[in-house]
């Protein structure tokens, strides 16, 4: 191998790391802003819990994202001068229309997971799973894969699979999670 | 500066290796897959309203009760009835038992043989065919049987309705799971079904029988296992071998010479007075003597034997299959003869007497049941496959010497599997969940039970209900069995059962069964429809009058004087269920392919030592052969196999799991060697590299 061909291979090899780890992930993934800064902090801060805006029900069914409701017990006037919560109010409390949040977390089609169980039967803490986003100031950009359709922040079975094997080993035939 | 080909070339082989150390060919990989998983590749049944339907699976004789998550009129999942009384639950197989209506080997309607292919023709023709083939056998002096591998039943009843106007008629069935205690049934002097009160035993020695697989009904086994010690008297490591608290590894063909041998132990030890007909048969069976027959050390029958005195109330239990097919009747009568001497049979914790379901009038039929050992060769003209499956293998070979010169073959099974492909006319029954259908009393039920399976479904426009084919049989032969529907007859049943007063009804509500009174017979039959179950009193168990369930004589003496073991001996195997005429969703592929948790019938199966002998190698595809034919299969080394052994799995059958598969790979089915009493737990092969 001459000096002249290394220089090519090696200009190759830089660029295809470059692009593997730099380029290829902004390529792969589509970025989006929620239509509204939320303050998680803000709100907790406020004395909410978790529970409070995304409750599990009597029936076990987990609210998820609070709809537009929620928000105007507290909301049906401006909570301040920023230009978000004009929005807020003008755009989605006012009118009665849901805010088109971007979730983090939309489970996969064969995939069920049980708010409740984990929560109440495993006794499981809210943060466990989400890490600190209740603390958060505002909400991270939302990245979907755009081959999977998947956002890039959800579980992946590999953080489900060593939580149950750890701790629940009866519980980790396919269909325990998998329709 | 010039680029130069080469240049352009080097900075290409750069990029390819810089790129297998990035996410890029990875993560498109694993992406691609899973978009490959996403909704627009899935079928998603249509949304419509939810309802769960009761019904029972009847792929087996456990006859487990289901509820079918229905959207709409589509039944899109099933789950067991955990809290069913008779115990609850279901298996893989009956989890996916509605995907069967939709099976790729799903047979469409009625047609005819013509050559090498199949002729759809109308019911009228199919039948029509059979009418004539039945004149022809009468002209010609042979018998007209049905096969029935769930006899109890309405249908059942009908079939013998039919054959009592022919007077060359044979209702033959196959041994099942219960034969050890149809074979002490048989020595009773007052005849009564028997069963075990499997609650209160304490140990339960299984020849064979595929106890921890889902035997009798799989709910009541599993509550009381744990109180019971599982010894699994078997020629391979079976699952419940594996699961067994012990397993005993014998040569093929050795449950007899064990059986007989354990019970001469506890005669010896114990002092028992028995006759001297017990004595003489137990005379040669000595552990020593025993051990080369049954391939078990001296030590060990002594062990076993003393253990299961130890754990009375001990029961023995043969029956055989799955896949290895019934054991041989006098093995079945030494088993039997074991449980005499260990004093088992009529006592709390042993076998009991139970009363028979009323209704359907199956045993007070002018045509009698044989067993199809007993049927004489070449003596079959007709032969009449009915479609109910027992989930137990049935080689071609077993059947094929009954039939006379030009005998005629018709089956109702509703799939294409390995005795409808022999057969001149198929008439597909309704596939499970579309019709009327009864769970009847399992093997080792200590109280008769009854219930009903509603269709969940429709039938498929060529399906034919079986009541309804023998009235148009009856019709075109011009005998009379009546004009009652599958659902009318099986009313009757239940009126019948309501008359007698016995029992307590079950109906399934919200929060689980309870007992109800039922006003009448119709309301009896609505709560059966509903789910509900009959179950019989129960009775205390009482002493039994038996004359010794004894060998004969011949059998004895082939066990005494065995022929040289030589060369190889198959062990055709199978899960409890699938080697049966109906074929597993191919949903099951992901047990026999995708996981390898069940050995599939492509893969034959030796111990190291015999392999290293044949100089055979983990992996080599190899050609198994015997004189019934020849099989292609993958070779496994398992070490848990005895020398001289073969496994190779009895089904499913590969063209089940994979409709339209090319594979050569046939199983073991098409292998064996039938002996004259409809067994072929004894077959050499020869095996050698493909």
């Amino acid at each position: 191998m001459t000096r002249r061909t290394l220089a090519f291979f090696v200009a190759g090899l830089a660029f295809a790391l470059a692009f593997g780890w730099l380029g290829f992930p902004r390529l792969l993934f589509a970025r989006a802003e929620q239509p509204l800064r939320f303050s998680h902090r803000t709100h907790a801060a406020a004395g909410l819990g978790c529970a409070d805006c995304h409750p599990i029900g009597e029936d076990g069914r987990f609210a998820g994202i609070p709809g537009i409701e929620n928000c105007a017990g507290c909301h049906a006037e401006p909570q301040g001068s920023s230009a978000d919560e004009k929005r807020l109010v003008e755009e989605f409390v006012t009118p009665g229309r849901e805010i088109p949040w971007r979730v983090y977390s939309r489970q996969p089609e064969n995939v069920r997971f049980p708010h409740a169980v984990h929560v109440k039967r495993g006794e499981i803490g809210c943060e466990r799973c989400h890490g600190t986003h209740g603390e958060s100031d505002a909400l991270p950009v939302h990245e979907t894969n755009r081959i999977t359709g998947y956002s890039r922040d959800l579980t992946k079975m590999s953080a489900c699979e060593s939580c149950h094997a750890g701790h629940f080993p009866e519980r980790t035939a396919c269909l325990a999670c998998h329709k | 500066m010039l680029l130069t080909r080469r240049d352009v070339l080097w900075s290409l082989g750069g990029g390819l290796a810089g790129a297998a150390f990035t996410p890029v060919p990875w993560k498109l990989l694993d992406d691609v897959a899973i978009w490959t998983q996403r909704r627009h590749s899935l079928p998603v049944p249509p949304r419509g309203e939810v309802t769960y339907r009761p019904a029972a699976c009847t792929l087996c004789p456990a006859g487990c009760a289901l509820r079918v998550r229905c959207v709409g009129p589509r039944p899109v999942a099933v789950s067991g009835e955990v809290r069913h009384p008779l115990g609850g639950g279901a298996c893989a197989l009956g989890l996916t038992v509605h995907h069967l209506a939709g099976h790729p080997l799903r047979l469409a309607g009625p047609s005819v043989r013509a050559g090498e292919r199949w002729e759809s023709v109308a019911l009228e023709a199919a039948v029509g065919g059979v009418a004539r083939a039945v004149a022809a056998a009468r002209a010609a002096g042979t018998r007209v049987m049905v096969l029935d591998r769930r006899p109890g039943r309405v249908v059942s009843a009908a079939w013998r309705d039919l054959l009592a106007s022919l007077p060359q008629g044979l209702y033959a069935t196959v041994a099942g799971e219960g034969e050890t205690l149809a074979t002490l049934q048989g020595a009773l002097a007052r005849p009564a079904p028997l069963g075990i009160d499997l609650e209160k035993t304490r140990a339960l020695v299984s020849f064979g029988a595929p106890v921890l697989e889902g035997w009798g009904r799989p709910g009541r086994m599993l509550a009381a296992r744990r109180g019971l010690r599982v010894v699994q008297v078997d020629a391979w490591r079976s699952p419940s071998a594996a699961l067994a608290d012990e397993w005993v590894s014998i040569v093929p063909g050795g449950e007899g010479p064990l059986a007989l041998a354990l019970a001469h132990v506890i005669v010896r030890d114990t002092g028992d007075r028995v006759g001297e007909d017990v004595r003489s048969a137990l005379r040669g069976f000595s552990p020593r003597e025993a051990a080369p027959l049954a391939g078990v050390e001296p030590d060990g029958i002594e062990r076993l034997a003393q253990a299961l005195v130890r754990h009375a109330p001990a029961v023995a239990i043969g029956g055989g299959d799955p896949g290895a097919g019934p054991l041989p009747r006098d093995a079945e009568r030494a088993i039997a003869l074991l449980d005499l001497v260990l004093g088992s049979v009529g006592r709390e914790g042993g076998i009991v007497a139970r009363r028979p379901v009323p209704g359907a009038g199956a045993e007070a039929t002018a045509v009698p049941r044989i067993a199809l050992g007993d049927v004489p060769a070449g003596s079959v003209g007709v032969l009449l496959l009915d479609g109910g499956d027992d989930g137990r293998a049935l080689p071609w070979a077993v059947l094929r010497p009954l039939l006379a010169p030009k005998a005629f073959v018709a089956s109702l099974s509703p799939f294409d599997g390995v005795l409808a492909r022999q057969a001149d006319v198929l008439v597909p029954a309704p596939a499970p969940l579309e019709a009327w259908d009864e769970v009847l009393p399992t093997a080792g039920a200590s109280v008769a039970s009854y219930a009903v399976s509603a269709p969940v479904v429709p039938a498929a426009p060529g399906a034919t209900d079986t009541v309804a084919f023998v009235r148009v049989l009856a019709s075109a032969l011009g005998v009379e069995v009546g004009e009652a529907t599958h659902e009318e007859r099986l009313r009757e049943r239940v009126a019948a059962i309501h008359a007698t007063g016995r029992g307590r009804l079950l109906t399934r509500g919200e929060g689980g069964y309870a007992e109800a009174p039922a006003p009448g017979a119709d309301g009896a039959w609505e709560a059966l429809v509903a789910g509900g179950c009959w179950i019989d009193d129960e009775t205390k168990p009482e002493a039994l009058d038996l004359r010794p369930p004894l060998p004969d004589a011949e059998a004895l003496r082939k066990w005494r004087k065995p022929a040289p073991a030589e060369g190889l001996r198959l062990v055709a195997f199978a899960a409890r269920g699938t080697a049966g005429t109906t074929p597993p969703s191919p949903l099951l592929t992901k047990l026999y392919q995708e996981s390898d948790l069940r050995p599939a019938a492509t893969t034959a199966a030796m111990g190291p030592a015999t392999a290293e002998r044949l100089g055979l190698a983990d992996g080599q595809p190899v050609h198994i052969e015997t004189p019934g034919g020849g099989v292609r299969a993958a070779l496994r080394i398992d070490p848990t196999l005895p020398p001289d052994r073969v496994a190779l799995a009895a089904g499913p059958e590969p063209t089940a799991l994979h409709p339209g598969t090319k594979s050569r790979a046939r199983g073991a089915l098409p292998l064996v060697e039938a002996a004259a009493d409809g067994t072929w737990r004894e077959t050499r092969v020869r095996v050698r590299e493909a």
